[in-house]
């Protein structure tokens, strides 16, 4: 190359030369994630998301951080960073976890009793490092005793382990992580794309990005001295914007999805085997149980990536071989989530590295640009360290890391729900619901209540969620639509699939956007339809006729009107 | 020659138009019903045509919407009823109001529904209730927006108290509903409300109230008469309570015909050369000339859905049933699944990612699926069929209603050689 760029470590940028030090663009967990320890450090940053935080894969995955047990036969340092950063996680949003016990039953065979021995051996090593992040040593367990544990079980067996994980809301963590780096001078530009990224055109290096407020059709543009692409899946798609190749950003863009049930089936995860070997799960999760995941090669559009029948029956039939139950549960929802794996060819996709790593495109001709590609959910927080690292050693900064030390918002207290119920006369599974999700932050649903008793009122009676929260997740953690209220506060994500609550939230949404009324019509029957549609792949019989009266209903009431509800965005006045 | 037996399966809006025109035609009626699916859960609108694609192209052509006639039989039908308000030919259509805060269009409606054409130069009123789902600030504050200034009207929420005790927060609307029905409870009602009318002035106000106004009883009527203005409901997709109306006037009407009902399932219906008859899960066969299908689509449950994966053992699909099942089973029917493919077109049942909801100004298949019939209405010999379980057409009440009137009628004539259903080509 003629114009070679120096080295990475060599060069230096200057903070305050432009609008912002850093356009982080994705909001998902990684760009929140980069957006809160930049903004901690010290930087300048604004973050620009597409559709929603956490509407890829961040808000589309199994909801747990696990310990990574995969790795521990091959990079035992993996598991420990994991179990690690699982902790570091736990001690700053203590609200948001839950413990999800594991059941490893294993059938009765020829092999069983090795497996089972090699699994106690496995499992012992992984005790090793549950202590970092407060987990529970395994124990094997006799086939009587798994019985006992979960009558549900079936099938001849040999006996099983138990071990121990954590479940998160991915689409919580996200929102509390913008919430913090916002509070702390970043900017976050939620349903803003980025068209183009520009750059100098001698040197490469970035300079500014072009944005458009997909909602408004606002465009603009800001000047940056470096440019963070977090987009996950998206990434070379992002890369391509500056003029880079997309292979400068490759991924192997792996789909995965899942079935919600309408209430906890089981207490414990319980693990099974696919038709072709693949290890799946059924998980209680928060009050509906979880059944996940594929993992298939994704060719499809990102924006617009929804389960099929195929993949629902493929999952059903895994787990109904020790849980059969799962065939005349209700399912209620399915997602799909589109994962940034590693790029490697030839490879089956379960094989692939869960890994991470932060590309530096000055190596492309692009100083200042700068991918993050790979990661999980469990190790976001340390995978923005280091993006950040590289950052700050760029911007001659001094300041460590401290986003393992700084609680999110809402972390900093335990709050009593039971006490909250009294003071506020709800009901206490409200407010359980209400300290999950927003832990001492409660506080300022509680003083929206008790300046207007009205909003007390149950918007969602399913989940439930009161109106002072919807008030809330709109006034104050940028959601613009009935879809962003339900990601935040998993509104309509219930058993009525959001029959009885989209209307209204969406007349609140509207009412504190100050949008005309007939958005709320048509944010309202947006949502349902959507819903409606990833939901139909998981139909049984009963839910078929539920289906067919949810379309009855939402034609008697909110009418169906039009070609293009199926459209991501809804167009909206300046 | 005797009245000819006919023996109707189901007992909802298709069923007692049925019953109706085979009463008149003098067969002698039987129902066999194990409840009521879609009927029991209309809102309380009824439409030929649905409402959303009618005002959309009234929209597009900038024509005015006027209400169509009902055909003289579907008239008859409908004051024998006597449960709805039928808009006169070429008035404007009613325009109700919706608990999601939105007005829309109806051919015809419950009585016990506002209609806001009758509150012309009027303030409707609303009362807070501290109910979920009933928000009355919100519903005026949307409703401003909805209506037009042709429609003459103002609202505003009132202070007023409608709930009488403290458990009537979480009850559901047709309980509520159903309070009502009582003497004592809707003077009390009156008289809470009385005053701030008053404050009003009668002349200027008319009342909206969620679909509480009787279970059995149409009492929005007799609140109007007590409170000297106009008062009516709320439409609510979800409340049960203008079905259970329906339901109610469905047996003052039976009654009035004479019609036997019987409760129970079906589980098979023969038809076929020989006399048709009605086996039923508990109970002696039913044996009658001809038999009127009116089971209902997938809410009423006439038509299953049932995929393999639920239906099949676990263990491998050893009896690989088709996705969709008629219920009861009628042997010749012919079932289908939106249109495009037969039940059987895989063991694995239809895929319904891209069809199940409607799309665009398709319909999806779980409005669409149900039974094929032939042009006279028959899917088999000497068995007929009406309403939601027929496929094809549009889902609504008068169009349920309609075919219900054709199959009575055509079940009544159909013994008859020299009658007119059997002459024509």
């Amino acid at each position: 190359m003629p114009d070679a760029p120096p080295p990475p470590s060599s060069r230096s940028l200057p903070r305050g030369a432009a609008d912002v030090d850093i356009v982080v663009i994705g909001g998902g967990v990684n760009g929140v994630g980069v957006a809160r320890d930049a903004t901690m450090r010290g930087l300048k940053v604004a973050l620009f998301e597409r559709n929603d935080l956490a509407f890829g894969a961040s808000g589309n995955s199994s909801g747990m951080i696990h310990g990574g047990p995969r790795y521990l036969t091959y990079d035992p340092a993996v598991t420990e960073t994991s179990c690690r950063d699982s902790g570091h996680i736990q001690a700053i949003a203590p609200h948001l976890l839950f413990r999800i016990p594991f059941l490893m039953p294993v059938e009765k065979s020829a092999r069983a009793k090795v497996m089972l021995t090699l699994m106690d051996g496995f499992f012992q090593a992984y005790d090793e490092f549950q202590p970092l992040k407060r987990g529970k040593p395994h124990a094997r367990l006799t086939a009587d005793e798994l019985h006992a544990l979960e009558p549900g079980l079936r099938g001849d067996l040999e006996g099983g382990m138990s071990f121990d994980e954590w479940g998160i809301d991915g689409a919580r963590l996200c929102t509390a992580n913008a919430l913090d780096a916002r509070e702390r001078g970043a900017k976050i530009h939620v349903g803003t794309t980025i068209e183009s990224i520009e750059r100098k055109p001698d040197s490469g290096e970035v300079v500014a990005v072009r944005w458009r407020d997909l909602r408004n059709g606002r465009t603009g543009r800001m000047t940056t001295t470096a440019i963070v692409n977090a987009t996950g899946a998206w990434a070379p798609i992002t890369a391509a914007l500056g003029g880079l190749e997309a292979k400068r950003a490759r991924l192997r863009p792996g789909k995965g999805i899942h079935i919600a049930y309408d209430r906890r089936l089981t207490n414990y995860a319980i693990g099974a085997t696919t038709i072709d070997g693949r290890q799946i799960f059924v998980e209680p999760w928060q009050n509906m149980t979880v059944v996940g995941t594929t993992d298939d090669d994704f060719y499809g559009d990102l924006d617009d990536c929804t389960a099929n029948s195929e993949e629902v029956r493929y999952l059903v039939q895994g787990i109904a071989r020790v849980f059969p139950a799962i065939r005349s549960a209700r399912a209620i929802h399915t997602w799909a989530g589109v994962r940034p794996t590693l790029y490697a060819y030839g490879k089956m996709e379960d094989a692939l590295s869960r890994e991470h790593e932060v590309v530096d495109h000055a190596a492309h001709g692009a100083p200042g640009l700068y991918s993050m590609i790979g990661g999980k959910l469990a190790s976001y927080r340390l995978f923005a360290e280091e993006m950040t690292d590289t950052l700050a050693t760029q911007f001659r900064l001094g300041s460590p890391c401290s986003t393992h030390k700084s609680s999110l918002p809402g972390g900093d207290e335990v709050v009593d729900p039971f006490a909250l119920a009294q003071r506020l006369e709800i009901d206490a599974v409200a407010a359980r619901r209400l300290v999950y999700r927003h832990g001492s932050r409660a506080a300022l649903i509680e003083e929206r209540i008790r300046e207007r008793p009205r909003e007390a009122a149950v918007v969602c009676p399913c989940e439930p969620v009161l109106e002072a929260e919807v008030r809330h997740a709109v006034a104050e953690e940028m959601a613009r639509s009935v879809d962003d209220v339900a990601r935040r506060t998993r509104l309509g994500l219930g058993a009525c699939g959001g029959m009885r609550c989209a209307a209204r939230c969406g007349q609140i949404v509207v009412e504190e956007r100050g949008l005309p009324p007939r958005f709320a019509r048509e944010m309202a029957a947006r949502f349902l339809v959507r819903r409606a549609r990833t939901r139909a792949v998981a139909l049984g019989p009963e839910q078929a006729r539920q289906e067919a009266l949810a379309i009855a209903s939402a034609r008697a009431e909110l009418g169906l009107l039009d070609a293009n509800l199926d459209s991501q965005t809804e167009s909206e006045p300046r | 020659m005797s009245a000819p037996r006919v023996v109707i399966v189901g007992s909802g809006l298709a069923a007692l138009a049925a019953a109706f025109t085979a009463s008149r035609g003098g067969a002698e009626v039987t129902l066999v019903s194990g409840g009521v699916g879609a009927s029991a859960l209309y809102a309380g609108a009824v439409d030929d045509v649905p409402w959303d694609e009618l005002e959309r192209s009234a929209e597009i052509s900038g024509a005015a919407l006027e209400a169509r006639p009902l055909p003289a039989e579907l008239s008859a039908f409908a004051e024998a009823l006597d449960l709805w308000r039928v808009a006169e030919d070429g008035a404007p259509p009613p325009r109700l109001v919706t608990t999601a805060g939105i007005t829309r269009s109806a051919q015809a409606h419950d009585r016990a529904l506002l209609d806001l054409g009758t509150c012309r130069g009027r303030t409707v009123l609303v009362p807070r209730a501290e109910r979920a789902g009933w928000d009355a600030d919100s519903l005026v504050r949307c409703l401003r927006g909805a209506v037009s200034p042709a429609d003459e009207v103002d609202l505003a929420a009132i202070g007023a108290p409608v709930l009488r005790f403290d458990e009537e927060r979480d009850i559901v609307d047709v309980d509520l509903a159903a309070r009502h029905d009582d003497d004592a409870r809707l003077a009390w009602l009156a008289s809470t409300l009385a005053a701030e009318i008053e404050r009003w002035g009668r002349a200027s106000v008319a009342l909206l109230l969620g679909p509480w106004l009787g279970a059995s009883r149409y009492r929005a009527d007799a609140l109007s008469a007590r409170l000297g203005v106009p008062v009516g409901e709320a439409l609510s997709a979800t409340s049960g309570t203008a079905g259970a109306r329906f339901e109610r006037a469905r047996d003052a009407l039976l009654d009035k015909l004479g019609a036997r009902v019987v409760a129970g399932w079906v589980t098979r219906v023969e038809g076929g050369a020989a006399k048709p008859r009605v086996v039923l899960r508990a109970g002696e066969p039913l044996a009658c000339d001809v038999v009127v299908l009116a089971t209902g689509g997938l809410i009423g449950g006439g038509v299953r859905y049932a995929p393999p994966e639920y239906g099949a053992p676990a263990e491998g699909a050893k009896a690989v049933r088709p996705p969709l099942t008629l219920s009861p089973e009628v042997a010749g029917a012919h079932l289908s699944f939106g249109g495009d493919h037969g039940p059987a077109s895989s063991t694995q049942g239809p895929v319904l990612d891209e069809r199940a909801w409607p799309r665009g100004p398709e319909d999806g298949a779980l409005e669409r699926c149900g039974v094929w019939v032939d042009e006279r209405g028959h899917l088999a010999k000497k068995v007929l069929a009406a309403g939601d379980v027929v496929f094809g057409g549009r889902r609504t009440v008068l169009r349920a209603v309609a075919s219900g009137l054709a199959a009575g009628r055509a079940a009544a004539a159909l013994d008859r050689p020299e009658s007119p259903a059997e002459r024509a080509p």
